[in-house]
């Protein structure tokens, strides 16, 4: 069975809580009021509860409660978390080993009955109902009347009770699901719009493949690099035939002279001049290419060169 | 309930693998694209490659075009396995000097060509 500790203001416990506890909040960590409101939902409630306290105390750093008692009547819960978290921490509570935590004034109700009406005693403190609520009664009232010691380990819970931000000081929850929510969201358009790019990416795969077949390219693109340099390779040859052809036939510019044929064949060139240098029209050629045979008969100079 | 720290840390959890996931497209994307850009200019030069020395249709087109802008009239075109071979015979200066131009300013896989005062043979090699 679970323990009970009844959380006052010096409470403390010698040994540390291993296991799951309840903790039972005295009147000292709440207000609690009474209000007849023309308002059936406890939610609606919620909201104006703020403003019903704020005529009593300041309720900076205080968070509501509100349950419902009759139609119209709600009891109304303020207490303030943090002196609730720091009593819990001087009491050598663990938070994280607190499983509920629920008012003295909802929880203590069955030590009461229309025959049992004198104050009950909880760690050496006197509680009595006036008027529906749930009081401390000093010591020194206490010692004249009939009192009764309860243990609270039997208590049946009602199931009214709060929860409290045991992780963090620092952010609440309803700002973590808020921050959570928008990181989410965020995350959400991030991978929509991966998707978007992924779809970009495999769109390309497809052009490739429309562009292999507009350009009736081999399958394979070892293929095409191989036909490519086929290609690259005469693609070099002709513009050594056009370079050397453009030379020979512009001979005139250094030497004089006829051409009379040039012939090509299978990489040898055979140029056939009429009355020409035969010395300028050596030097002219061997500028650019080697010469590999050259004949000078009848006027007639036949070069060979091999390009 | 669920613990605040643990509900943020999971969310930029989630957050994070999505931010890699759209990283990690972005790097494929651009992969893919280089890799089409590549593709694509490879396409184009194969394909002008094979207009020039492969597509017979479209050399014999060329020679043509060439012959006729040279105002040659008596030319031969015949069309072999893997060869094309040109005769332009009764040409003057004038003409071989136009053909000789235009036929080199273009590209074509010229594996003999005999020029001579009146005459010219030329052999293009079809790939």
């Amino acid at each position: 069975m679970m323990k009970t500790i009844f959380l006052q203001k010096d409470t403390k416990l010698e040994e540390n809580i291993t296991s799951s506890i309840n903790v039972i909040l005295s009147p000292t960590y709440y207000w609690v009021k009474e209000f007849e409101l023309p308002i059936t939902s406890v939610k609606e409630v919620q909201k104006v509860v703020p403003n019903l306290f704020e005529e009593y105390f300041d309720i900076s750093g205080y968070k509501f409660y509100v349950q419902k008692i009759q139609n119209t009547k709600y009891l109304c819960f303020a207490y303030d978390e943090e002196l609730i978290l720091d009593s819990l921490k001087n009491a050598n509570i663990d938070n994280k080993k607190v499983s509920n935590i629920y008012f003295a004034q909802n929880e203590l109700q069955s030590f009461f009955t229309n025959e049992l009406t004198s104050p009950i005693n909880i760690d050496e403190k006197y509680f009595i109902y006036q008027d529906n609520i749930l009081i401390n009664i000093p010591t020194s009232l206490a010692s004249n009347i009939e009192k009764r010691v309860v243990t609270l380990d039997k208590i049946e819970f009602s199931k009214f009770k709060i929860s409290i931000n045991k992780s963090s000081k620092y952010i609440s929850t309803s700002s973590s699901y808020i921050l959570s929510t928008i990181f989410i969201l965020f995350s959400i358009l991030v991978f929509i719009k991966s998707y978007d790019i992924s779809n970009a990416s495999l769109a390309y795969e497809s052009k490739i493949q429309s562009l292999k077949k507009e350009y009736k390219l081999p399958s394979s693109m070892i293929q095409t690099k191989s036909i490519l340099k086929q290609y690259s390779k005469v693609q070099t040859k002709y513009n050594k035939t056009r370079d050397a052809f453009a030379y020979f036939i512009n001979f005139k510019s250094n030497c004089t002279g006829t051409l009379k044929s040039c012939k090509l064949n299978n990489g040898l060139v055979t140029i056939v001049y009429l009355k020409a240098n035969k010395l300028c029209i050596k030097k002219y050629i061997s500028k650019k290419y080697k010469i590999q045979n050259i004949k000078e008969k009848n006027n007639t100079l036949i070069i060979e060169v091999k390009i | 309930m669920i613990n605040p720290i643990f509900l943020i840390l999971s969310s930029i959890f989630i957050l994070s693998i999505s931010l890699f996931n759209i990283n990690d497209e972005k790097i494929n994307y651009k992969i893919q694209k280089e890799k089409f850009e590549k593709f694509d200019s490879i396409a184009l030069k194969y394909s002008k490659y094979q207009i020039n020395y492969s597509n017979k249709k479209s050399i014999i087109k060329s020679l043509e075009k060439i012959i006729k802008n040279s105002k040659i009239t008596n030319s031969n075109i015949v069309a072999q396995k893997n060869s094309i071979r040109v005769s332009l015979n009764n040409l003057n200066i004038k003409q071989i000097d136009k053909f000789i131009n235009k036929l080199l300013n273009k590209r074509f896989n010229i594996v003999k060509l005999e020029i001579s005062t009146n005459k010219i043979i030329l052999e293009i090699g079809i790939i």
